[in-house]
C-alpha cells in the first residue's frame, strides 16, 4: 500500500513555501506541517521517506531551536528516515549541529526547486537503498 | 644667682613660645590674643628678671611688667569669665566682672605709685608691707576668679578647661604663697623666688595641653582656634634641632679640652669646626629640609582639607545630571576645585592606545596627542604620580630620580599648565588632566594635595569608565536590535525569493492547471503581506508581536486540546474555575509558550499519570496552575538551570522555560515554579487581567 509510494513530509511555517513545494514536488505523495506537534503527528501518521525540515519554526521563528527540536524528536523516532535541513542561516555551526544529530542533507535557503529536487531524490534513493540492505 | 638665671629664663622662653603660637592663628579672636599677651608679658617679666639677675638694674621695669603681667592674666580670665556667663545667660553678673576689672587694674596703679615713691634695691621695694599686701590682694584676686571661671564652666568643656585653670590657678596661688610667706618673715625666701621661675615654666605645659584639648574652646560664641603655622614649626623644630646639636657640640668641645691633653685646643678647634660645617650641610640639605617638613605637616598638623566636605562637593560635581556640561567637563572640575585651579583639560586613552584631549574646561583646546610608550604615560602609569610641572622646572630631581620623565613639548608650550594629574583605573592610566595654574594654592602645594588629586584622579577614572561602559552596552543593545532586524530581513526576504522562484518552477509544468493558478494567487498575495510586514518593521512600527485582548480560558481549551491529539500521554485535564477572563496578550505566542510547558508536563510524567491545568483569579491576575505527577525537579536544578536559556533536561534546544518566563514577564506577569523530585512540578502562570480594569473604565466614563 503506501510503503511502496514516496512520501515527503514538509515542514515549513510559510504557507507559500509548503503551497508551492507541494506542486513542485507532484511525483510525491506530499504531507505539509507547520510546527512541532503538527509535523509529530503528521510523521507518526504517514512514515514519510524523506522530510524538509524548516529550521526557523515557530515559537522561535528567528531561531533555529525548534527546528532542531524537531529533528532530534524525528530521528530518534524513525532512524531511517532521511531529513533536509532548509535553513536560511548558512552559519557552519548549524550545518553541522545538523549533520552530527543525523541530517541528510543541509540546503541553505533561498530555496531552487530544481536544487532541492535532486538533494529530495537523491535522499529518496538513499532511503531505498537503506531498506534494501535491511 | 645661677639657679635665678637659669629659673627665670626658661619661664621666659617658654611664655615667649606660647605666646608666639598663638599670634600665628588664623582666627584671632579676643581671648585667644588676650591669652598670647599674657603669655608675652609673663615672658617679658621673666625676661627681665633674669637680665637683673645677671646684670642687676631694671628694677622699675621688673616691678611694673610683674604688675602687667598680672594685669594681662586678668585680663584674660574676665574675658574668659564673660564668655563663660554669656553662654549661661547671667548677664547680670556681667557689670561685676567689668567692676572687678577696673577695681583690679586701680589696685595695679596704685601699686605702681607705692612702688615710684620707695626707692633702693628691688627686694626692699617689695620688702614693704604695703607693696607686699597689694601683691598678695592681686594673687587672691587670681584665685578667686580663677575659682568661679571654674565653677561657671560648662560640665562638657571642664575636661578640656581645667587644665587652664589648674594652670593659672596654680600660678596665682604660687605668688599667694611667695608674698604671704614674705609678709609673714618680713623677708622675700630666697629659695622660693628662684623656684618661681620653674613654676612658671611648669604652667606653660598644662596651657598647651589645654589647648590641644580644645582646639575650638566654645564658650559662648568665641573661642579660641589655635592655628599653628607649619612653618613657624618647622623653623622652631629646625631651631630646637640646632640648639640641640648647639650643646651636643659644647659638651663634646668639653670633653675633648678635659682629656685631650696637649692636643687639647686643637683637638676642640677641630671638633668644633667640623661640627658647625656639618651643621651648615645638614641645614642646607634641602632633602633634609624638606622630609622634615613633611614629617611635621603629616604628624603634627590638622589636614588641610575638610576632607568630608571635599568628598561630598567631588560626588555632587560627578553626580549631578546637567545637559549642558558634559561628564568629561565636570570631571576636570571635580579636580580643579579642589586647589582652585581656573581651567583644565582632559585626555583619555583611546583603543589605539594613544591618549587623545577629550575635554576643555575654561582651557584653550589642544590638540596634542600622546603615545602611551612615551616616557610622560609611563611615568604617570608606573609612579602614579601627580607631576608639578612648575617643581619639575626648578627640580626635576624630584621626579628623575623616581624614573624617566621627559615632559612632552606640546605641555610644555601649554603656560598656564601647572599640575598632571593621572586617573588610574586599577593599575592602568584611564587618561589623564592638565590643571591650570592656581592663583591661591600654588606656593602651599604640598603631599596633602597630591594624594587627595590623585584620590579623586581615581574615583573620577571609574566614572568616566563607568560611563563610557554604560554608553558602550547601549550601543552593544541597539546594534544587537539592527542585527536582529536584518536578521529578520534575510530570512523573509529568502522565503519570498524561494516562494516566487518556486511558483515560477512550477508555472511551466502547472501552468494551464486552474487549481495550481489558484494557489500561485495565493502564494504571491502571501509575499505581498510579507513584503508589508516586513517594511513596517523595517520603518518600525510594529516591534514584536501584536496584543489583543480574548477569553484565556478559550485558548486554555484550545491548547490542550491540541496538546491531547499529540499522542502523548497522560492528557492533560482543564478545570476552569471562572467564567470568561480576559487577558492582554499575543494568541498564538501564549499559546504556543502554554504548549511548552504542558508538553514538559507531559514528558516529565508517566504514562498512567496526572496532568491537570488550574484556571482561577487571584488579585486582579489570572493564576494558571500547570501540576504534574512527574518525576520533579530538585531545588538546585530550578535555581541554576531552569530559568537559564538553553537549558533542557531533554538534550534538545527546544525553547526553554527562560523564554516563556520572558514573554510572561513582558505581559506583566510571573511564573513560578514549585517542584519536589519524585512527586511533580506546578508551574504556576500569574497574567495580569483585563476585565476589571474595563470594567471600572467604563463605568468611570458612563457616569
Amino acid at each position: 500500500m503506501i510503503e511502496t509510494s514516496k512520501r515527503l513530509l514538509i515542514i515549513d511555517d510559510d504557507a507559500g513555501i509548503r503551497s508551492q513545494l507541494k506542486w513542485g514536488f507532484d511525483d510525491f505523495d506530499v504531507y505539509t506541517a507547520d510546527n512541532r506537534a503538527n509535523a509529530i503527528s503528521q510523521f507518526k501518521q504517514y512514515h514519510p521517506s524523506v522530510v524538509t525540515l524548516d529550521l526557523g519554526l515557530p515559537p522561535d521563528e528567528e531561531g533555529e531551536s525548534e527546528g532542531f527540536a524537531i529533528l532530534y524528536q524525528l530521528i530518534s523516532l524513525a532512524p531511517e528516515t532521511k531529513i533536509i535541513i532548509v535553513s536560511g542561516s548558512e552559519s557552519p555551526i548549524n550545518a553541522d549541529k545538523a549533520a552530527s544529530l543525523g541530517a541528510f542533507h543541509y540546503y541553505p535557503k533561498p530555496i531552487n526547486l530544481e536544487q532541492l529536487k535532486q538533494i529530495v531524490e537523491k535522499a529518496y534513493q538513499a532511503y531505498l537503498m537503506a531498506k534494501c540492505k535491511k | 644667682m645661677i639657679i635665678e638665671v637659669l629659673s627665670f629664663a626658661v619661664a621666659s622662653v617658654l611664655f615667649c613660645l606660647l605666646g608666639l603660637v598663638l599670634f600665628t592663628g588664623q582666627r584671632n579672636n579676643l581671648p585667644k590674643r588676650m591669652l598670647a599677651i599674657s603669655a608675652l608679658a609673663s615672658a617679658a617679666w621673666a625676661g627681665s628678671v633674669t637680665y637683673q639677675a645677671i646684670y642687676g638694674g631694671l628694677i622699675s621695669l621688673t616691678l611694673s611688667l610683674e604688675l602687667l603681667r598680672s594685669l594681662a592674666w586678668f585680663a584674660f580670665l574676665l574675658v574668659m569669665l564673660r564668655t563663660a556667663y554669656n553662654s549661661t545667660d547671667n548677664v547680670s553678673k556681667r557689670f561685676r566682672i567689668t567692676f572687678a576689672g577696673v577695681s583690679l587694674f586701680i589696685i595695679g596703679l596704685i601699686m605702681l605709685a607705692i612702688y615710684r615713691l620707695s626707692g633702693g634695691s628691688f627686694f626692699e621695694v617689695i620688702a614693704g608691707n604695703d607693696v607686699l599686701a597689694g601683691y598678695l590682694l592681686i594673687s587672691v584676686g587670681g584665685l578667686v576668679i580663677t575659682e568661679q571661671l571654674y565653677r561657671n564652666t560648662p560640665e562638657d568643656h571642664r575636661w578640656a578647661l581645667k587644665y587652664f585653670w589648674l594652670a593659672i590657678g596654680s600660678m596665682f596661688a604660687y605668688d599667694f604663697y611667695l608674698y604671704s610667706d614674705a609678709l609673714l618673715f618680713q623677708r622675700i625666701d630666697n629659695e622660693l623666688w628662684n623656684a618661681r621661675g620653674f613654676i612658671h615654666a611648669m604652667v606653660v605645659p598644662l596651657i598647651g595641653v589645654a589647648i590641644k584639648r580644645e582646639m575650638q574652646w566654645s564658650l559662648g560664641k568665641s573661642s579660641i582656634d589655635v592655628f599653628i603655622s607649619r612653618r613657624i614649626v618647622f623653623h622652631t623644630t629646625t631651631l630646637l634641632a640646632i640648639g640641640i646639636y648647639m650643646i651636643l657640640i659644647g659638651f663634646g668641645g668639653y670633653y675633648v679640652r678635659e682629656y685631650g691633653g696637649d692636643w687639647g685646643e686643637i683637638a676642640q678647634a677641630t671638633f668644633m669646626f667640623g661640627a658647625v660645617v656639618t651643621l651648615f650641610v645638614l641645614i642646607f640639605s634641602g632633602k633634609l629640609r624638606s622630609r622634615v617638613k613633611v614629617l611635621i605637616d603629616k604628624h603634627f598638623f590638622h589636614y588641610k582639607y575638610d576632607y568630608r566636605e571635599e568628598w561630598l562637593r567631588i560626588i555632587r560635581t560627578l553626580s549631578v545630571n546637567s545637559d549642558s556640561e558634559r561628564l568629561h567637563e565636570r570631571a576636570i572640575r571635580s579636580l580643579a576645585q579642589i586647589i582652585d585651579s581656573p581651567g583644565g583639560v582632559l585626555w583619555l586613552k583611546r583603543e589605539t592606545g594613544r591618549y587623545e584631549p577629550e575635554s576643555w574646561w575654561n582651557m584653550d583646546s589642544i590638540k596634542s596627542r600622546e603615545n602611551e610608550d612615551s616616557s610622560f604615560i609611563r611615568f604617570l602609569e608606573e609612579q602614579q604620580f601627580v607631576i608639578n610641572l612648575d617643581e619639575f622646572r626648578t627640580d626635576p630631581e624630584v621626579y628623575t630620580r623616581l624614573a624617566i620623565l621627559e615632559i612632552p613639548d606640546w605641555l610644555k608650550v601649554i603656560k598656564k599648565a601647572w599640575l598632571v594629574i593621572p586617573l588610574m583605573l586599577k593599575d592602568e592610566l584611564h587618561g589623564f588632566v592638565v590643571l591650570a595654574h592656581s592663583p591661591s594654592h600654588h606656593r602651599y602645594f604640598n603631599w596633602e594635595d597630591t594624594d587627595l588629586l590623585k584620590t579623586v584622579g581615581r574615583q573620577v577614572a571609574s566614572h568616566i569608565a563607568q560611563n563610557s561602559s554604560a554608553r558602550a552596552l547601549i550601543n552593544a543593545r541597539r546594534f544587537e536590535e539592527i542585527n536582529r532586524l536584518s536578521a529578520f530581513i534575510v530570512h523573509d526576504l529568502k522565503n519570498m525569493i524561494g516562494q516566487l522562484s518556486l511558483v515560477v518552477s512550477n508555472a511551466a509544468k502547472h501552468k494551464n492547471n486552474p487549481l495550481f493558478i489558484e494557489d500561485a494567487v495565493t502564494t504571491v498575495e502571501n509575499s505581498v503581506q510579507k513584503m508589508n510586514k516586513l517594511l513596517s518593521r523595517v520603518k518600525g512600527e510594529v516591534p514584536g508581536d501584536s496584543l489583543v485582548s480574548f477569553d484565556f480560558c478559550s485558548l486554555l481549551e484550545d491548547v490542550v486540546r491540541a496538546r491531547s491529539k499529540a499522542g502523548i500521554l497522560p492528557i492533560p485535564v482543564l478545570k476552569c474555575r471562572v467564567g470568561p477572563i480576559n487577558i492582554s496578550a499575543d494568541n498564538d505566542r501564549m499559546a504556543a509558550n502554554l504548549g511548552h510547558i504542558l508538553e514538559n508536563a507531559q514528558d516529565a510524567t508517566n504514562e498512567d499519570g496526572h496532568i491537570t491545568v488550574t484556571l482561577d483569579t487571584r488579585d486582579g491576575f489570572a493564576v494558571l496552575e500547570i501540576e504534574d505527577t512527574g518525576c520533579g525537579m530538585d531545588e538546585k536544578f530550578i535555581k541554576e538551570r531552569l530559568f537559564q536559556p538553553f537549558e533542557s533536561t531533554k538534550g534538545t534546544m527546544g525553547i526553554g522555560v527562560f523564554q516563556v518566563r520572558e514573554y510572561v514577564q513582558k505581559l506583566g506577569g510571573e511564573l513560578e515554579v514549585e517542584s519536589e523530585p519524585g512527586k511533580g512540578t506546578i508551574f504556576r502562570m500569574l497574567i495580569p487581567l483585563l476585565s476589571d480594569s474595563n470594567v471600572t473604565q467604563s463605568t468611570m466614563s458612563s457616569a
